[in-house]
């Protein structure tokens, strides 16, 4: 924007702003002050019209209350009582002025003094002629209605409305009943009157009927051509209305009925001025707004109409007074022009000031630009014309001296030039060779193809590697379009190409591996590296690029990766461990075989030290690889290592060392197996044999010891009686009695001896049958229970009630848990103190088996380790001669062993023994 | 008239044994050392009770059991084994050939005169 644009803008707003601010405010103020006086005066008027009606109704009033006093005057000037005469029967049609039902009616005449009053106006019409009103007397008939039996009300067919009465439900006839006077307005046959009743009273008191006086409501005509007169503004008029709609007052249409009038919006306004007119409180004011065509000034456009009504209750009134809202505010408009056009001609005056005063301020400040202009086109000589000492003076004074000193730089600078061009002429010189050693380059290098491109793709140099590569001549393709040297499809290729560009602009230079394509079509792998040349003659940038046939390494890469493919292959499918070291011990490679054996993902193992497998860690690592070293490699090697829960795996290993070409160790290899299974079967295998070697031994024996005991059954027979007869002969005293009885006991511990060997031998031969091992137990302690008592040994049962059943021979572990209790008590004799053995029985599982246990515990002397393992040796025995035979251990793991059983025997010295006797549940005597 | 027992039995010193022990008591005893011996005796003479050992050389104690039982004359005559088997299977074969009773050695003399009288008596 020009400087002076700027200073009219601103003046304008400076003045224009503040003028528009004080007439927006004054007419705003002003209008409103205006449009209340306008709109108070037609509400003065209404309430004045109200005011005035209101007089008249309180006039009209205080008229009717000394009429009353009047006619009763009148009434008791003929008689002081008035009676009722039944001998003298009037009838009537009475009418209900309410309903207008007819009932013919016999009713007693009336009297006051001696005159008649039933239908006799002689009263009323005195009244009527001394005050101007109605006048009436009534007589209160059965059903306390009123009757009038005489009057001057006329009815519609202009006679005397006697036979009317006043139903009993009626304001007047409730409160004459009572006995009260009644004022207020009154619908007395056929019009409203304002009125007064007074009860007329017999001798005692009782109400025979009433008189009535009443003056017409409305009868004030010159108040209704008094309004009828006044005028609101130019058109407007004062109208009265009843709230059924018919016009009292009209200056034209009185008593038509403008209820269902509508505006010219369809609105009816008539009817909702008289809802909300009864609605308001005494002498309040509403008021009306309506939009209004009077057709009958031909108006074709509606005008806007504002009505003020008040509602005046006693005669059932609502006196409007309405005009065109035009008039009410007219002087309202004529004030307003007014403001707007002072605003208007301040404006313009503003105006034409401030663009004269602009004019005068730039003008010094154009004449500095036009110099300027013509310097910047060269002619330095113009100088500005210096006017006035003000700041624009100043300017111009600063701005010659500038010029001056530009024309001195410039003729400098020229100097400047001229000697930079001869240095360029000098560099170009050096450009030149420089180019031609590059050419020289360009063209010896024959194992790379160099391309020179333009922007658009046209080969600008095609050197001798390229020739060779691609099959094409130079003088073939440079400059020529449509030569394809990539393999690449037509949609892809503008993708590529952008993608290049992109690339090599932004990077410097671009390396990929694409197929390329000879002149005779077949395709070769190759490596490209473009270049971005910039600045190029034309000043677009163009491409190098500098390609290498990779065929050869293309294939060798494919050879190399399917041969590691194979061996990974071979190596991941081995169940046995593989894997790799370096030389320090870090773990390389592992097979998914070490990865199950040892539990441990690859991931987490890749890159530790090996040691951790090694069960004494980094010292049975180094012992390893010393090994290594020393033999190269070690095979089917035994060793434990360790998984990664910690447990033990015994593995078989093969390790040899890793080396590269020229023989430097550079790492180790193991193959591992997994042998813990086998180790598992040969243990098993060990102790089955250790078994079937002790049975086979306890078989031997048996039939041995059969064959010692029946042999010597017989000789010991044979002793045994001869020496019996002897001893039978021999006198009491004889001399020899005494050492032959000695040999009879040595027979009879030959017998006992004999006795146990049988037994022994015949464990191979048991009965089995189902049972409850408890019931064996007890049976032994029922044969041993005194016994054990008289040795001061305390007997604990733990027999479990909910053993399964067995297969056994009750008579042979009846045998095996007598020998047991038999020992214990030897056991337990041979200690102090509180003796004590705990029999219990109950369940056990491992390895699926279901055995039934039981336990005999003393806290006797114990066993000595050295003895424990010679227990079962037959004729073993610690006890004295004579009191063991060193079978009874060696009988029970026969037949526990023929149980397909077994003992477990664990003692303390000092501290006691517990035998445990395990039967398997589910073994049936189908072995033997 | 004294009864007549006959004792069946290898062992010679059994047989000196049991003769020594059972003539004080009033019995008339014969011993032989074979079971083809015994044969012979039971077929020439009568016995009240006839008393075998089991394991003997070629015919041993329940054979010739059996064929004493089979003789309709000797269906009645009390058979005792005596022998150094002890076992119950052993025991219930000697009842099933035919023996009243079955006694292993050693048994004590007294018992063995005690069960003798009882069966004769």
């Amino acid at each position: 924007m020009r400087i002076r644009a700027k200073l009219i803008s601103v003046s304008i707003f400076l003045v224009l702003f503040p003028l528009l601010a004080v007439a927006a405010l004054s007419m705003f103020r002003f209008g409103t002050a205006l449009r209340n006086a306008s709109e108070e005066d037609l509400e003065h008027l209404v309430r004045n019209i109200y005011s005035m009606c209101k007089v008249q109704q309180e006039m009209l009033q205080m008229k009717v209350v000394s009429d009353l006093n009047v006619a009763k005057d009148i009434m008791y000037k003929y008689g002081h009582e008035v009676t009722v005469h039944p001998e003298n029967i009037i009838s009537f049609r009475a009418v209900n002025q309410s309903t207008g039902s007819i009932t013919p009616l016999k009713v007693p005449a009336i009297m006051i003094g001696n005159t008649l009053i039933s239908e006799n106006n002689i009263i009323v019409d005195e009244v009527q002629r001394l005050v101007g009103g109605t006048c009436t007397i009534f007589q209160k008939i059965k059903g306390d209605n009123f009757l009038r039996i005489s009057t001057n009300v006329i009815n519609k067919d202009g006679e005397r409305a006697i036979g009317t009465y006043i139903p009993n439900d009626s304001p007047v006839a409730q409160a004459l009943l009572k006995g009260k006077v009644y004022h207020g307005r009154a619908y007395v046959v056929d019009d409203w009157y304002i009125t007064a009743y007074e009860p007329i009273k017999g001798k005692n008191g009782k109400i025979l009927g009433a008189i009535y006086v009443g003056v017409k409501e409305q009868s004030a005509y010159s108040l209704k051509s008094e309004i009828k007169d006044i005028r609101v503004g130019k058109t407007g008029y004062v109208f009265i209305i009843d709230s059924k709609g018919f016009l009292k007052i009209h200056p034209a249409k009185e008593g038509v009925n403008i209820i269902d009038s509508k505006d010219s919006s369809g609105f009816e306004y008539i009817r909702a001025m008289i809802n909300k007119a009864r609605l308001l409180s005494p002498g309040e004011v509403g008021t009306i707004r309506y939009p209004w065509i009077n057709p009958e000034l031909g108006e074709k456009k509606p005008r806007q109409k504002i009505n003020k009504y008040i509602y005046f209750k006693p005669w059932d009134w609502i006196i409007a007074a309405g005009t065109y809202k035009e008039e009410v505010y007219e002087s309202l408009y004529s004030a307003l022009r007014f403001i707007i056009i002072m605003v208007i001609i301040g404006a313009l005056m503003a105006l034409m000031l401030t663009i004269t005063l602009s004019k005068l301020l730039t003008r010094p400040i154009r004449e500095l630009t036009e110099v300027t202009t013509k310097m910047v086109d060269g002619d330095l000589s113009q100088r500005v014309k210096v006017a006035g000492a003000d700041e624009i003076g100043l300017l111009g004074t600063s701005f010659n001296r500038l010029i001056g000193q530009i024309q001195d730089y410039t003729s400098n600078l020229e100097k400047m030039v001229e000697a930079r061009t001869a240095e360029l002429k000098d560099s170009r010189e050096k450009y030149r060779e420089l180019s031609r050693f590059l050419n020289s380059i360009l063209e010896s290098s024959t194992e790379y193809a160099i391309i020179a491109l333009d922007h658009k793709g046209i080969i600008l140099e095609f050197n001798r590697g390229a020739e060779r590569m691609f099959g094409w001549k130079k003088e073939d393709v440079v400059n020529k379009e449509n030569i394809s040297i990539t393999d690449t499809p037509e949609d892809k290729m503008s993708d590529m190409q952008k993608e290049i560009s992109e690339r090599t602009l932004n990077e410097g230079f671009f390396d990929l591996e694409m197929f390329r394509i000879r002149k005779d079509g077949s395709r070769f792998p190759a490596h490209t590296t473009i270049t971005a040349i910039k600045g190029s003659p034309d000043n677009e940038t163009g491409f190098v690029e500098i390609v290498r046939d990779i065929t050869q390494r293309k294939i060798l890469e494919r050879e190399l990766r399917e041969t590691k493919d194979f061996l990974e292959n071979i190596m991941e499918s081995s169940v046995d461990g593989i894997l790799t070291t370096d030389l320090k011990g870090k773990i390389t490679y592992q097979n998914r075989g070490m990865e199950e054996a040892l539990q441990i993902q690859r991931s987490e193992i890749l890159g530790t030290h090996i040691s951790r497998f090694y069960v004494r860690g980094i010292k049975q690592a180094r012992e390893i690889m010393d090994l290594l070293r020393k033999r190269e490699r070690v095979e089917n090697y035994e060793m434990e290592v360790k998984r990664q829960d910690g447990t033990a795996l015994p593995i078989l290993t093969s390790l040899f060392l890793l080396r590269d070409e020229d023989g430097q160790v550079i790492g180790t290899a193991g193959i591992f197996k997994d042998i813990s299974k086998q180790k598992l079967l040969e243990a098993k295998l060990k102790s089955t044999q250790a078994r079937l070697v002790e049975a086979s031994k306890m078989r031997a024996l048996g039939e041995l010891v059969a064959g010692v005991a029946h042999e010597i059954n017989n000789p010991l027979m044979a002793s045994k009686t001869i020496l019996h007869v002897i001893l039978k002969r021999l006198a009491e005293d004889a001399p020899d009695k005494g050492r032959l009885e000695l040999i009879q006991q040595c027979n009879d511990r030959i017998e006992r001896i004999v006795e146990h060997l049988r037994e022994f031998s015949r464990q191979t031969e048991p009965e089995f049958k189902t049972m409850n091992i408890n019931k064996s137990v007890e049976n032994a302690l029922i044969i041993t229970g005194q016994q054990l008592l008289d040795h001061n040994i305390r007997i604990v049962k733990n027999l479990s009630e909910e053993l399964p059943e067995i297969l056994g021979d009750n008579n042979q572990l009846e045998q095996v848990f007598l020998n047991l209790i038999s020992n214990a008590r030897d056991a337990l004799d041979e200690k102090q103190g509180e003796k004590e053995l705990i029999i219990s029985s109950f369940i056990k599982k491992d390895d699926n088996k279901v055995s039934v246990v039981v336990s005999f515990k003393d806290n006797g002397i114990g066993i000595p380790k050295e003895n424990l393992d010679k227990i079962i040796e037959p004729f073993f025995s610690t006890k004295p001669v004579g009191k063991g035979t060193g079978l009874g251990l060696s009988l029970c793991f026969g037949i526990i062993e023929s149980h397909g059983g077994r003992i477990e025997i664990k003692s303390e010295l000092g501290e006691g023994t517990d035998v445990k006797i395990y039967i398997p549940v589910k073994l049936s005597g189908k072995e033997k | 008239m004294a009864k007549r027992i006959l004792i069946v039995d290898d062992d010679e010193m059994v047989r000196i044994a049991l003769m020594e022990l059972l003539k004080p008591e009033g019995y008339e005893i014969e011993s032989v050392g074979s079971a083809k011996e015994a044969l012979t005796k039971i077929d020439e003479n009568r016995y009240d009770l006839l008393m075998f050992d089991i394991i003997m050389p070629e015919m041993d104690g329940i054979s010739l059991c059996r064929k004493v039982r089979e003789r309709e004359d000797c269906n009645e005559i009390p058979i005792v084994f005596l022998t150094a088997k002890s076992s119950d299977k052993d025991r219930a074969l000697g009842i099933e050939v035919g023996a009243s009773l079955f006694l292993s050695k050693p048994i004590s003399p007294e018992k063995l005169i005690e069960v003798i009288s009882e069966t004769l008596g």
